[in-house]
């Protein structure tokens, strides 16, 4: 680490002898705690081994697990977050499900409500049927977002077969096949030491929250479980493809499908990809001025990477009154770093960028507990990161740009408006 | 007691400098400049914000101005138009983190502070004006955003209600301006309400940081042309509803969204204001409300269905997201469930946990630069003083359950708003 920055955020990680990880952070500063639970369970594991069985659920299934874990058979833990006035919720991802709550008062109390109900499944057919309505309807919410229907849209395209061209929510009719049995071996196989982390930051103890996690994960068991991974690829599906919305101007969402990084340098090499993107197409870059300065683009363009164990792209979207123009601009750009290499001197305004990012990002409780989270969940840790970002150069840059953003496996889908 | 309290002094005439000491990693400045809102200037004060993002007098372009604010460790600079209680902002913040986290000298925050002054009073011009192909981009650029609101149904309802809502009252005029006023706004015209408004408006400047006697000194200097004193701020009256005001508007859409908004139909005392907000959690802000467990959770008439105080005028707005076939249910249900809390009483149950639920959000404030900086600009502009959160804390602890249904009995329904994917006939 250079030595002109003095980072040390107070970031602790204590490791359970189940295999748990467990991150801290206290900030004595402030007034409230932040602290998430979560798995490497998402929507696209939909076929995995469990002691011995080979098990497929349909489409959706992670999510409604969530939905389902926040009652058990006597309550609901919105009632139980209730009592102690912490703010409680919990989302799905394509590759994890987090339950979080925030707390001022009542923090350790939340505490042992979050780690028990977790850890408490109960699951009938009854519950299950009333869940189905309330999960419809929210899929419906989403077909009416053009945000997520781009995003579906252009995954539909470029993947053939892999579940990440599925809906996180499913379909009515997929969450229509789900079963207690199903939600059981779900939880059976996921929700597991060795697949989970708790990051906690914020106003609280660290030794006594150390002491209440040890008392309440310690006896949560390992089982023999393995994700099966998905057949995929590399050629996109279909390159192209739209849709109507009532929505005032086109939309565009352009990838590029990518072959996922090795697990165990999927954090560093994603932080790497990023920083190459921002150079290339974020707002300091001359393709975005140009773009803008256009008409081609406003301020919705940006980029995302989409990466799980065995599934990556990279997304570009955004309005534009002229999508084919748009992508045809952002691969001229690409190519020509790729021709001319990357400046020095953009490696080192993003460098500074992204370490004063970090030290905003561990300024507040939830950011940082979910900072820590998603670090645990790609196998780095936030200290990586910085230790990375201080190290980064033009050559590994130019290395990784070399790898990337082939335009023949690339896909483009629009949202075209709806004439009323 | 607070652990920091602000300290807010007027450094020149109409500017006021307000600091917080706080221990926070991510400090933040920001500068908001007042006017009472004016129909026919809020297009170009929409516009203005998007100028100001061109580029500064030294860095005149916006990638290289932007690439500067990297240099500063990915110094935040925005720029904002918005609109509160009859008052039109524009506001500029640079946010950034903390230089001594990061070895970077005290020097940090006052380029911060000089780059954020140059984008408010010294922004790229040529002869004394925008130029005129960034205001052509720029107005470009406002059109859509406003033809775009379309896009996200939910606030598209929200918008259409409140416009419902607020009809020609001044309150009701849209953030974003008017298409007609764009395309009819002048380089000129836009040259002179730009400059009319750096001169008139009332400044209020808030740093959240570790170094607030200091910039309080520089900014004085920086401020000592300023002459106008600071307006009066106009107090408005109650937006009264006689007959409720319905509205269907269709799209494309699978689901359908309902707002209703409730009012008392006259101005609230603080005290009210305070008990309108126990009564939105109890009612439907919260996932122990009524509204959640009743209509969501037990009759399954939507994914979701929640409500949220309007204090300023003394109003609760309900958001429903429903299946078509429910969308007459959905608005009977609410009725019925504040019919029940009125003539049925709050449960000591729920009123705690709307209660514990209001604590932890007033606790919270402080815990980060963007929130204490929101909540004190609101209170100034609302009330036109510091209020501490502390304090609204503890007139919320005070409020009882008749306070709750004094202000719950005296709301009527007056806007009903869909946005709808049924056919016209259907």
């Amino acid at each position: 680490m250079r030595k002109d920055i003095r980072m040390d955020l107070g970031i602790r990680k204590t490791v359970l002898d189940n295999g748990l990880t467990i991150f801290t952070c206290p900030m004595p500063e402030k007034s409230s705690a932040f602290a998430l639970f979560g798995t490497k369970f998402g929507s696209v594991d939909q076929h995995f081994m469990l002691d011995g069985r080979e098990i497929t659920v349909p489409s959706g299934t992670a999510h409604f697990l969530e939905h389902k874990l926040f009652e058990n058979e006597d309550s609901d833990a919105f009632k139980l977050f209730a009592r102690t006035g912490a703010s409680s919720n919990a989302y799905t991802s394509y590759d994890r499900t987090c339950f979080v709550f925030q707390a001022t008062d009542g923090f350790y109390d939340s505490l042992r409500i979050l780690l028990s109900f977790v850890r408490e499944p109960y699951f009938t057919k009854e519950t299950i049927d009333k869940e189905q309505g309330i999960i419809s309807e929210e899929i419906r919410m989403y077909s009416d977002s053009p945000v997520w229907q781009l995003l579906a849209g252009v995954l539909g395209l470029v993947y053939e077969k892999h579940p990440i061209r599925e809906d996180i929510a499913g379909t009515e009719e997929s969450i229509g096949r789900i079963t207690p049995e199903m939600l059981y071996d779900c939880y059976n196989a996921f929700y597991t030491p060795d697949n989970m982390v708790l990051s906690i930051a914020g106003k609280f103890d660290e030794e006594k929250t150390i002491e209440i996690c040890r008392e309440a994960l310690s006896d949560m068991k390992r089982r023999d479980s393995k994700k099966l991974p998905v057949r995929e690829g590399c050629e996109v599906a279909v390159r192209s493809g739209s849709r109507e919305m009532s929505v005032a101007m086109k939309q565009f969402s352009y990838a590029y499908k990518e072959k996922a990084f090795p697990v165990e340098r999927q954090y560093m090499s994603e932080l790497y990809l990023e920083i190459l993107l921002y150079i290339m197409a974020g707002s300091t870059s001359r393709l975005y001025g140009e773009l803008y300065d256009d008409g081609l683009i406003n301020s919705s363009f940006g980029f995302e990477i989409l990466e799980g164990d065995d599934f990556m792209s990279v997304i570009f979207s955004g309005d534009s009154r002229d999508p084919e123009e748009t992508v045809r601009r952002i691969g001229k750009a690409i190519e020509g770093f790729k021709r001319n290499g990357i400046p020095n001197v953009r490696v080192e305004e993003v460098r500074r960028l992204l370490l004063g990012d970090t030290v905003c990002c561990m300024d507040e409780p939830e950011a940082a507990a979910s900072e820590m989270a998603a670090a645990y969940f790609k196998k780095g840790s936030v200290y990586d990161k910085i230790s990375a970002v201080c190290a980064v150069n033009r050559q590994d840059l130019e290395k990784m740009l070399s790898e990337h953003f082939d335009s023949s496996k690339a896909a483009l889908f629009i949202i075209n408006p709806k004439e009323s | 007691m607070a652990k920091d309290r602000l300290t807010r002094e007027e450094i020149a005439p109409g500017v006021f400098y307000s600091y917080i000491d706080g221990n926070y990693r991510r400090n933040k400045l920001l500068i908001s400049l007042r006017t009472p809102m004016n129909r026919d200037t809020v297009t170009a004060t929409a516009l203005i914000p998007y100028l100001l993002d061109r580029g500064t007098a030294s860095v005149p372009d916006k990638t290289k101005l932007k690439r500067k604010l990297d240099m500063l460790y990915g110094a935040d600079l925005q720029t904002y138009s918005s609109s509160q209680d009859g008052l039109r902002m524009v506001n500029a913040y640079i946010a950034g983190a903390d230089e001594t986290l990061l070895g970077a000298g005290r020097s940090l925050s006052e380029k911060r502070m000089r780059l954020l002054y140059e984008a408010l009073y010294d922004p790229y011009l040529m002869n004394d004006a925008f130029p005129a192909k960034h205001i052509d981009t720029e107005k470009e650029v406002l059109r859509e955003r406003i033809l775009s609101e379309i896009d996200d149904k939910r606030l598209f309802c929200l918008r259409s209600a409140l416009k419902l809502f607020y009809g020609d009252d001044i309150r009701g005029i849209p953030n974003t301006g008017y298409i007609e006023d764009l395309e009819k706004l002048g380089h000129d015209e836009f040259r002179s309400i730009w400059k009319d408004y750096l001169e008139n408006s009332t400044v209020e400047i808030l740093n959240v940081s570790g170094n607030g006697e200091s910039l309080k000194r520089k900014f004085a200097e920086m401020y000592s042309w300023k002459k106008a004193a600071p307006f009066r701020k106009e107090d408005f009256g109650p937006i009264v509803i006689p007959e409720v005001r319905r509205e269907t508007k269709r799209v494309d859409a699978e689901q359908d969204k309902i707002i209703m908004i409730y009012t008392a139909g006259r101005t609230f005392s603080e005290r009210e204001k305070a008990a309108l907000r126990v009564f939105s959690a109890v009612f439907g802000g919260i996932t122990t409300s009524r509204l959640f467990l009743n209509v969501r959770e037990r009759d399954h008439l939507c994914y979701y269905c929640s409500s949220s105080p309007f204090v300023a005028s003394a109003s609760l707005l309900i958001d429903s997201g429903v299946a078509r076939k429910n969308h007459k249910k959905i608005e009977e249900a609410v009725a019925e469930e504040l019919d029940l809390l009125i003539s049925e009483g709050i449960g000591d149950e729920e009123f705690m946990f709307s209660k514990l639920a209001l604590t932890n959000a007033y606790k919270s404030i402080r815990d980060s630069a963007d929130s204490i900086s929101s909540w004190y600009l609101g209170t100034i502009l609302r009330k036109g003083y510091v209020s501490e959160p502390e304090e609204d804390l503890a007139l919320m602890e005070s409020i009882t359950k008749e306070d709750v249904l004094e202000i719950a009995s005296s709301m009527k329904l007056a806007v009903v708003e869909r946005v709808t994917g049924e056919a016209e006939n259907a």
